[in-house]
């Protein structure tokens, strides 16, 4: 992911496509007919910011129908495919790998209006969901009842169930619980040909084939999602946060492996490094050890009897590993700051620079040391900042390189550097994202992991969903003709050109 | 069943070759050369649920893959290991062992049956409730398919979004889509320590009301069952039983075995107990096993809903028992509920599928003689997804050379 935090991209947009004015085009007035006008934007002010999410990548949507029924959302979906128009389904585009970017323009669908919690089963635990519904809300209902729902990004205060459903999202508790994938049972789809289509359930072990977990990290490209049933976790008995500090990133990296190795799996384990903290206290955030290269945030979940001897087992590995200091949250106060600090860790980088590049990648655990030794040696060799705020626990990297874009050819050499780093971890036996997906960002890298076989077997599996390549096409596979380098590569130039 | 073994016999058909690839590359390519030849082929691990599924539609080709029993790559502290698929469950457990781990799956068969057929059969156990099932523990995989190429999908890291999940259609999918080679999965470390506390109830509702309770409080034990069968350790009689599987560190397990009893007790349990070490690894082994010694007259029919559905579950399954009164076991946090139905007609057990239709699950028959399996899709009726479900098989395997006719819909 590419963020411009001062300067805006602008994309060349075709010309003479949606007027400013005067009367819609036949596909709008069509739309408007299916959801009502006001809810289809076409003008070209109203479209500009729907032709982001939070990567770098830009696409010029046709229209955006902001559907208010399943019921449209098929009817719009027959249109498109009328017109041979692109679909892309749209939750709150807090999307980091351009996965919700109208490439190849089209219709975009949105569901800010689909944010109804349409049950929640207390006994047995699960809720259904419309798509719209943003992550973090379904948690807040849920916690009524002493559940809540587990996966939760860092951007779960606005992103949306569908959207965390398309990218198989990940999160900090993710260590513990799982991912995305690991608790939605079920899903409503419409298809590509607008039928509808019930997948998997509430109940266990539907006979067939597992299409719900198919569809999960899809990317949007199998089927537009309407209805998304997902299991609740019972909030633990007992949490304990603690933050311990390091002299040097080697340290912290050996107390995570450490930590992993004794068969401990706390519920988060994250690390922030130095750059990272200082960039917090610029931004204003308190409480953080100014003197550490590295901390790590590790929380531990349980009953009551447990918690404490994990507590001090954890305590004890992190003092071997050369922890300098180790505090424990007293309050929920205290470690809500802390996760506060972790949360807001990418904002407070603009202190720093006014761009980032968020990477994503990931190692096996017991490979820390050397990737973040590489990490290094690419901070220096590329003479760029990079700042190391990630999932330790579940070897999810996000080295997040600082820049200015204003700067000749930076970008570029932000994008090289990005690369490099990932290349490291497919070397060391990891992959290229852990939860940002591929999209339009990393498409280009496909081949790094998969061969050509692998590749023909995916698209087989999309060609059963979406024969026609009416979904999201253009996204996930390396498309013919683009730069080697992928799309990210090319974002400095188009940025040059407009 | 041993004969059945040996013979690579499935529904009474053998068939007419046999073989023994000892390489993930002669796996593919003695795939690649029957699917050319258009013979039918039924991938086998050990066979021990070779009964499951419909009968073949046709059958030429055994390709047995007890040959790839290598452990590949397994670094201890990355919790993961990569294996070749026919490895036997009970090895690869022992392995993990060596180094305080295990497989996070307790299915039936857990000594003998492969890793390959375990996944491609997607068996669980009592476990599921706390760890989840193989979708939850499979990481990568790599497949022959039809074409006699290797696929791969996954990777050997806990945590992957890059391209699509292929795992997931080929775990449950009965080798119908590929022939699982070789397999990646997160392990976790044993518990240090684990008992069992149980309690026996006269009114099934009490037990089940016991027993939610404690499936869904802060406890997190690594199952709870609701039973009615003959169990190692339970006391005899028809009485309901509620057997949870506490484990953790020492004093957690105390915790929760001190308040599953307390809160049995408070719920009308006529009579608890408690079982450490052997016993109570028995009594789990058991529950695990349960149904598969069964005589070939008599059904075992796995009965799918959410969890407070399992009366009605129970319901269903003694209208299809002569007494009203099957064995059963029933997995109550997780909606699973498995009951032995000794000489189940037809026409029952079109009914109890409806029945487990009607409440939002499904009727599954892992066990049924001939002339049940001839007349009934044992996976019971295809939903609206089944055209998906058509498409990807013909993707993947357009001639309909692996295992024809043995899934849903026969596929």
């Amino acid at each position: 992911m590419l963020i411009a935090m001062m300067a805006t991209p602008v994309a060349a947009r075709p010309h003479g496509s949606a007027s400013d004015s005067g009367t819609p085009p036949p596909l709008v007035a069509e739309l408007q007919a299916i959801a009502g006008k006001a809810h289809v934007l076409w003008r070209f002010d109203e479209l500009r910011s729907y032709e982001y999410d939070g990567s770098i990548d830009v696409g010029h949507p046709d229209a955006v129908v902001l559907v208010g029924s399943r019921q449209e959302v098929v009817e719009v979906v027959r249109l498109a495919r009328r017109y041979g128009k692109p679909i892309v389904a749209r939750g709150a585009g807090t999307g980091l790998s351009g996965g919700a970017v109208l490439s190849r323009g089209g219709i975009a669908i949105g569901f800010s209006r689909l944010r109804r919690i349409i049950d929640i089963d207390v006994l047995n635990q699960r809720a259904v969901c419309e798509p719209g519904v943003v992550n973090l809300d379904l948690t807040k209902a849920a916690s009524r009842h002493g559940l809540y729902y587990a996966p939760d990004p860092s951007s779960q205060a606005a992103c949306t169930l569908g959207g965390n459903v398309a990218e198989n999202s990940g999160g900090a508790h993710c260590l513990a619980y799982g991912v995305t994938t690991n608790h939605v049972v079920g899903l409503e789809l419409v298809l590509a040909d607008g039928s509808t289509v019930r997948v998997g359930g509430a109940a266990p072990d539907v006979p067939g084939y597992d299409l719900t977990g198919l569809v999960v990290g899809s990317e949007g490209t199998f089927a537009v999602v309407t209805e998304v049933t997902v299991r609740l976790m019972r909030v633990q008995e007992g949490v304990r946060t603690l933050l311990a500090s390091f002299d040097t990133i080697d340290d912290a990296s050996r107390a995570t492996s450490a930590i992993v190795a004794a068969g401990i799996i706390p519920a988060a384990l994250e690390m922030m490094d130095r750059l990272t903290i200082q960039a917090l206290q610029r931004a204003g955030h308190k409480g953080l050890p100014s003197e550490a290269q590295a901390v790590l945030l590790v929380e531990l979940e349980g009953m009551a009897e447990g918690l404490a001897e994990q507590v001090a087992a954890v305590q004890g590995l992190l003092l071997e590993s050369g922890a300098s200091e180790i505090r424990a949250a007293q309050t929920a106060d205290e470690r809500d700051r802390l996760w506060k600090a972790r949360k807001g860790a990418l904002g407070a980088l603009g202190q720093i620079k006014p761009n980032y590049y968020l990477q994503d990648g990931v190692i096996p655990r017991s490979r820390l040391l050397e990737v973040l030794r590489t990490v290094s040696e690419v901070s220096e060799r590329y003479g760029l900042p990079i700042a190391n705020v990630f999932h330790a626990g579940d070897g999810n990297l996000h080295p997040c390189i600082v820049f200015d874009q204003r700067v000749h050819g930076e970008t570029d050499r932000v994008v090289a550097a990005g690369a490099d780093i990932l290349r490291k971890c497919v070397e060391l036996g990891g992959t290229l994202s852990g939860e940002h997906g591929i999209g339009l960002e990393k498409q280009a890298y496909l081949p790094w992991v998969f061969s050509p076989v692998d590749i023909a077997a995916m698209r087989a599996a999309h060609r059963a969903f979406d024969p026609d390549d009416r979904l999201n096409p253009g996204k996930i596979f390396p498309q013919p003709g683009a730069p080697s380098a992928g799309a990210a590569q090319t974002a400095d130039s188009r940025q040059e050109e407009s | 069943m041993l004969q059945t073994e040996r013979s690579f016999g499935v529904a009474g058909l053998s068939p007419s070759e046999v073989a023994r690839p000892e390489t993930p590359d002669a796996v593919a390519a003695a795939l690649g050369a029957a699917a050319a030849a258009g013979k039918a082929v039924v991938p086998w691990g050990s066979g021990t649920k070779q009964g499951w599924g419909n009968a073949p539609r046709r059958y030429d080709l055994a390709l047995d893959l007890s040959a790839l029993d290598r452990v590949l790559e397994y670094e201890p502290a990355d919790l993961v290991i990569t294996t070749e698929a026919g490895i036997p469950l009970g090895a690869l457990q022992r392995r993990l062992a060596e180094s305080g781990q295990f497989l996070a799956l307790d299915p039936p068969y857990a000594a003998t049956s492969t890793l390959g057929g375990t996944l491609a059969t997607n068996a669980s156990g009592p476990s599921r409730l706390l760890y989840g099932t193989a979708r939850d523990l499979v990481l990568g995989m790599k497949v022959a398919n039809p074409a006699g190429e290797l696929v791969k999908s996954g990777g050997k890291v806990v945590k992957n979004v890059v391209g699509y999940d292929l795992n997931k259609m080929h775990i449950g999918g009965l080798g119908t889509l590929g022939v699982m080679v070789e397999v990646t999965l997160k392990v976790h470390p044993l518990p240090a320590a684990e008992a069992t506390a149980g309690a026996t109830f006269d009114d099934l509702a009490a037990a089940v009301a016991a027993a939610g309770r404690i499936y869904r409080s802060v406890l997190y034990p690594r199952a709870v069952e609701l039973v009615r069968a003959p169990l190692p350790g339970m006391p005899a009689g028809n009485a309901w039983g509620v057997l949870v599987w506490c484990a953790g560190s020492p004093a957690t397990v105390e915790r929760q075995v001190r308040d599953a009893t307390a809160w049995c007790q408070e719920g009308g349990a006529r009579e608890s107990l408690r079982l450490d070490g052997d016993d109570h690894r028995a009594l789990w082994a058991a529950v695990s096993e349960f149904g598969r010694d069964l005589p070939e007259s008599t059904v075992l029919a796995k009965l799918t809903a959410v969890p407070t559905r399992i009366p009605d579950l129970a319901a269903a399954a003694a209208r299809a028992h002569p007494d009203g009164a099957p064995p059963l076991i029933a997995h109550a946090g997780s909606g699973v509920l498995y009951a032995a139905l000794p000489g189940a007609t037809v026409p029952v057990l079109q009914a109890l599928t409806r029945a487990a239709a009607a409440l939002g699950g499904a009727a599954v028959l892992e066990a049924a003689p001939p002339a049940v399996r001839e007349a009934l899709d044992v996976w019971g009726p295809t939903r609206d997804d089944f055209p998906l479900m058509q498409a990807l098989k013909d993707q993947f395997d357009p001639q309909g050379t692996l295992n024809p006719g043995r899934f849903l819909g026969r596929l």
